[in-house]
């Protein structure tokens, strides 16, 4: 058993990929400068410029490679360092790699993995959104957000092995988070887990603020509030199987995410819970996001707009009334 | 036509009070279908039409408390056929387990189930059920509101009755019976949420009915045990004191820091019935010590046999105790004003301590029973009753009583018996202390009973008599398995 940061678990699931000769990983910054985050530091001595390639600022170059070589057999892992960037490659996602296997009769796959971050902090309103649902709204790619060391390895791994286009999407805020990461450690695209137990509440989240959710859970229990907590992992395929055990139980429910609160996947899960737990439903569902503006450069403002602990706590002891 | 009668829904059924209707007049009604709210003094259930037609009149309104057998709708043509006239348990026993069955819910007990003695002892260290109720807290809820008679919405909504509640309280209500518009909501805006149906289901409900008058003496009661340990071995009889009107609560006014919660209906019942029988039935008490070692190792024995059915220490009081009851007739009778009812059969209630209340379910024929099949039979009951499921067939039929607190550190204790009961036997713990065998000094594994009697139905010898007979029993347990 391990402990070590979220960047740590992705180097080591990183490495072991790179084993494999088909892998190779493309993005922006990725090898002569170490990467922005310092995920792939030192991969360009340690494994060489054929697999760790530097692109210029040519997002839909980047991914549109990552989708040719992979319907040519290679598994190419393509870094989008910022998420906001990603626009720039909608074409290449949505229209060719969601699309190809279908398109082609199922003769031709793209398992094609795009890591990604989510993140904010002082970055200004192009470079502080996340666009989670639009991914998640098209069928034929898997969005995956884990929230843990464990899971990142874990579930980076799974993408890797999975023969569909998949995003793996990180967050800036989360490189340090440290937890142990027990030996062999598996994960599944596509299923939940139960992060806390509780009885009062269902909190229903992912990434990021599955932190903020534990220690606002944290608080909360010594007022004898217990909070059930569900990370979902993967957004979709999303599992609701656990949040709506939990969500029959407490009857309320608080959904948390990093993303606009409006016609985000906030919205799908709530629409979820109300369709398929409508008889254990004991108050409305809240949901806790960024607020509806673009996001402001300076500190005062933006934590105005991003998810905070006391939020969360606010929806939640409204949950509770 | 048809008269819809009030059906027998137990063997010592009297009277129902109609709570609620659930067809109006002019309704057509299926035979088969609930066409109205019964409440007796332990249940509330639906009953059934016994025949198809259109509800032309209704005899009985909703609040009546009616007699069995008497009439309470007329049902004009259909198939024409009569309602069956009320036999014992007969055309109403279908429908009772039915009507338990609906009556009985997943998140509720329902309503009021008379109760009787605590803990059932399982001899392996006991299970760990309490007799506490578990109640909600009621948020605006005091018994004024609780005992409400009107039929206008408990909160007083004036936009054309429109009640804001959330689906799992519309459901929780719809399933209990309970109209929604009675609850009070602690929910914003007044919306009525889940733990307030709980806690109106609970607190016995602004049902329209009033409580039942107190029943006739047939109905078996509640016993508490007493707090002291130590019974009082002589046969004194008791004056009659009033028994103190356990339903009504005093409104007084409450300092910071109390809470104030309705009393279950079946807290009420046992409330009542507790000092119904405590008052006017001069108890006396009998205590003995027993040597359960012998019991103890057959026990062990009987259980690694290999069988199926565990045995356990409370099965064989039970059966000892039905057999050694076959001596002394009187201590199986019933109590009826001027006459004593004995009976042919040995059917002992099982105190269980369920989430509401306790409860005291019987099983028929212990004397005539083999061990296992007793054990077998009252773990089954006890299931069911815990989970709310037994039948009031099954919680009246009782002929005396067995209350096992051993599985606490309970040395003895004196329980309230069981109108119309005439005994009930209290066992504690089975302590290792040192006996005289033999003119020498042995551990031995000492357990004390305290029979409670009726002194009305019979004496202190013989008491003491089928106590010395108890003992032999399971002193020489071999005897339990004949």
């Amino acid at each position: 058993m391990a402990v070590m940061t979220v960047r740590e678990a992705l180097r080591d699931a990183l490495r072991e990929q790179l084993k494999d000769d088909r892998v190779f990983i493309i993005g922006e910054d990725i090898g002569y400068y170490g990467s922005t985050y310092g995920v792939t530091a030192g991969f360009l001595e340690e494994f060489g410029p054929d697999k760790i390639r530097d692109a210029p600022i040519a997002e839909a170059g980047i991914v549109g490679i990552g989708v040719g070589s992979a319907m040519l057999g290679m598994r190419p892992i393509c870094e989008i360092m910022s998420v906001n960037f990603s626009l720039l490659a909608f074409d290449q996602l949505i229209n060719h790699a969601a699309k190809l296997h279908y398109m082609f009769g199922g003769q031709i796959q793209c398992p094609m993995v795009l890591r990604t971050t989510n993140g904010w902090r002082n970055l200004s309103a192009t470079h502080s959104q996340s666009f989670d649902s639009m991914f998640a709204y098209v069928p034929g790619l898997k969005v995956v957000a884990p929230a843990t060391p464990a899971d990142m390895k874990a579930l980076f791994k799974a993408s890797m092995e999975d023969p569909d286009p998949v995003i793996f999407i990180e967050h800036t805020l989360m490189y340090g988070v440290k937890d142990e990461v027990p030996d062999g450690y598996e994960a599944k695209i596509g299923e939940s887990r139960l992060a806390r137990e509780g009885k009062d509440v269902t909190i229903v989240t992912y990434s990021r603020p599955v932190h903020l959710c534990m220690e606002v859970a944290e608080k909360l229990a010594q007022e004898g509030i217990e909070c059930e907590i569900i990370d979902l992992r993967t957004i979709r395929p999303m599992d609701m199987s656990k949040a709506l055990e939990s969500f029959r139980k407490t009857g309320r429910a608080v959904v948390v995410s990093e993303e606009w609160e409006s016609h985000g996947v906030q919205a799908e899960i709530t629409a979820r819970l109300y369709e398929h737990a409508f008889d254990y439903l004991d108050a409305p569902i809240a949901r806790v996001g960024f607020k509806e503006v673009p996001f402001p450069y300076a500190t005062n403002l933006e934590n105005q707009v991003v998810v905070t602990p006391e939020r969360i706590t606010d929806a939640i002891r409204k949950v509770l009334k | 036509m048809a008269e819809v009668t009030m059906p027998k829904m137990g063997f010592d059924m009297q009277e129902g009070t109609i709570v609620r209707w659930l067809k109006k007049v002019g309704d057509e009604v299926k035979k088969g279908e609930p066409i109205a709210e019964i409440e007796t003094d332990k249940v509330t259930i639906e009953i059934e039409s016994f025949s198809s037609g259109t509800l032309t009149q209704i005899v009985a309104d909703e609040g009546a408390v009616v007699a069995v057998g008497a009439p309470i709708a007329i049902l004009d043509g259909g198939d024409g056929a009569a309602a069956p006239a009320p036999s014992d348990g007969g055309a109403a026993a279908t429908g009772d387990t039915q009507q338990a069955q609906t009556a009985q819910q997943v998140e509720q007990k329902a309503g009021t189930q008379a109760g009787a003695a605590p803990e059932q002892f399982t001899g392996e260290g006991g299970e760990g059920s309490t007799g506490a109720a578990q109640q909600t807290e009621a948020a605006a809820q005091d018994s004024g509101s609780a005992a409400a008679t009107s039929a206008e919405p408990a909160n007083g909504r004036a936009d054309g009755g429109h009640v804001p509640a959330s689906p799992v309280a519309k459901r929780l209500a719809r399933e209990n019976n309970v109209d929604i518009a009675q609850v009070s909501g602690s929910g914003p805006g007044g919306r009525i949420v889940r733990k307030d149906v709980e806690a109106f289901v609970q607190g016995g409900g602004a049902k329209t009915a009033p409580q039942p008058a107190a029943q006739p003496a047939a109905q078996p009661a509640a016993q508490q045990p007493a707090a002291q340990p130590q019974p009082a071995a002589q046969p004194a009889a008791q004056p009659a004191a009033q028994p103190q009107p356990a339903a009504q609560q005093p409104q007084a006014e409450q300092r910071p820091g109390t809470r104030r919660e309705p009393m279950s209906r079946l807290r009420q019942t046992i409330a009542r019935r507790m000092a119904q029988s405590k008052g006017p039935v001069p108890h006396f008490y009998v205590t003995t010590e027993i040597d359960m070692g012998a019991a103890m190792a057959l026990r062990k024995q009987l259980n690694a046999s290999g069988g199926d059915v565990k045995i356990t220490v409370n099965d064989m009081i039970v059966k000892a105790s039905a057999i050694a009851i076959g001596k002394y007739p009187a201590l199986n009778a019933s109590f009826a004003e001027d006459s004593l009812d004995y009976h042919d059969y040995v059917n002992v209630s099982i105190a269980v301590a369920t989430d509401n209340g306790l409860l005291a379910p019987a099983v028929t024929d212990v004397d005539k029973k083999s061990l296992g099949t007793i054990s077998a039979e009252a773990k089954e009951l006890i299931e069911r009753t815990r989970n709310g499921k037994a039948t009031p067939d099954e919680l009246g039929r009782g002929t005396f009583s067995v209350s096992n607190l051993g599985m606490y550190p309970v040395d003895s204790f004196v329980a309230i018996i069981n109108p119309p009961q005439a005994m009930i036997l209290a066992v504690g713990a089975v302590n290792e202390q040192p006996v005289v065998r033999n003119g020498e000094i042995t551990i031995g594994q000492i357990m004390k009973v305290t029979i409670s009697i009726d002194h009305r139905v019979s004496d202190g010898a013989v008491g003491a008599q089928y106590l010395a007979e108890l003992k032999r029993l399971l002193e020489n347990p071999m005897l339990i398995l004949l």
